[in-house]
């Protein structure tokens, strides 16, 4: 999700696949990729629509994704868990970088 | 220039993956390959698609899918093993014995067929599926061993061995399991010997059936085979894209 929100309007399944491969370091496939935005949008979390075929995709349409406000609300939350549980994390030491 | 992708693949990526067809996903994957410019990636991508399609299919019943793997790998495993280790001082030994003596030799020899058909096979199955219990392992070899024992009782041939027909008999199955296994290819004889190797691997799927599996996964089973076969006999009975 929040690559979604990163790329904005253009997310669809290359460019979120490459997002989130800079992000990780790891290679992402994009069938999973895909799995983990369908259960998202099972959830409400974010919606989908489909944009117009091209031809270097063989005349396949793409499908954009974006985050749902419910989507948003959760990721908010998300990230106020995340900030609470760190502040309250003693320093961390022996691991690298 | 537009390259074009692994044609088996594609056919693959369009034939065996069920469900209904992700239009988008084959165009991301061929934009994708106009970049990175790797049939092996492709290749990658297209059998993870079709994993995750048949894993949904199966209410992500990944248990069955490595069921399915695992028994279809012991059967054929089983079946070159056999080849293998004719020749070897315990098959020859136990072999030997097991044909000059009389047909109650059998359940003499039933705990180290068992230990050796279900007990190891099952331990691995077990451990790979990280639910190496003792109660897991208890009931599947129990499940398997009742199985195995019941098969052998349908099989039984009740005329003894030094019977002169049934001397004849079995030097007659002998001789075609040994031509089975000389002409592997030869399908009809090849038979004989898959319908050997199946028998041994049956308590085997019993026992892994009573350990582990979904069972109302394994109930969709069989639908989900005859889609992907109708999908390769007949095409795609996909209409509409999903998205």
């Amino acid at each position: 999700m929040l690559a979604l929100l990163r790329l904005g309007e253009d997310a669809y399944g290359v460019p979120i696949t490459r997002e989130l491969e800079a992000s990780s370091g790891r290679e992402a496939g994009i069938a999973s990729v895909y799995a983990a935005l369908e259960r998202l949008e099972r959830k409400g979390f974010v919606t989908s629509r489909r944009g117009e075929p091209t031809p270097e995709r063989g005349g396949r349409a793409k499908r954009f994704f974006h985050v749902t406000p419910f989507g948003l609300q959760q990721v908010r939350k998300t990230q106020k868990t995340l900030v609470r549980l760190w502040q309250g994390l003693p320093q961390l030491g022996g691991g690298r970088s | 220039m537009i390259l074009i992708p692994p044609a088996l693949a594609t056919w693959m990526l369009k034939h065996l993956v069920l469900g209904k067809r992700n239009e988008a996903l084959e165009g991301d994957l061929l934009e994708e390959f106009q970049r990175r410019r790797s049939a092996s990636w492709y290749w990658r991508q297209v059998l993870w698609v079709m994993l995750l399609s048949f894993s949904k299919a199966l209410g992500a019943g990944w248990a069955v899918i490595w069921t399915v793997v695992f028994a279809g790998v012991w059967v054929y495993g089983l079946y070159e093993l056999a080849c293998l280790t004719s020749h070897s001082p315990f098959q020859v030994a136990f072999g030997n014995w097991l044909r000059h003596e009389p047909y109650y030799a059998y359940p003499l020899l039933m705990p180290v067929v068992i230990i050796e058909y279900i007990a190891l096979p099952l331990a691995v199955y077990l451990a790979l599926t990280h639910n190496l219990t003792l109660r897991a392992f208890t009931v599947g070899l129990s499940v398997g061993a009742a199985a195995h024992i019941i098969m052998l009782l349908l099989s039984f041939r009740p005329i003894p061995f030094f019977h002169p027909i049934s001397r004849a008999l079995n030097t007659s199955l002998d001789y075609l399991f040994a031509y089975a296994r000389a002409e592997h290819w030869n399908v009809r004889l090849w038979l004989t010997s898959y319908e050997e190797a199946l028998r041994w691997s049956l308590p085997l799927l019993t026992a892994i059936c009573s350990t582990k599996i979904n069972r109302s996964a394994l109930r969709r089973l069989p639908g989900v085979l005859a889609t992907t076969i109708r999908n390769v006999m007949l095409g795609l009975p996909r209409h509409a894209p999903c998205d």
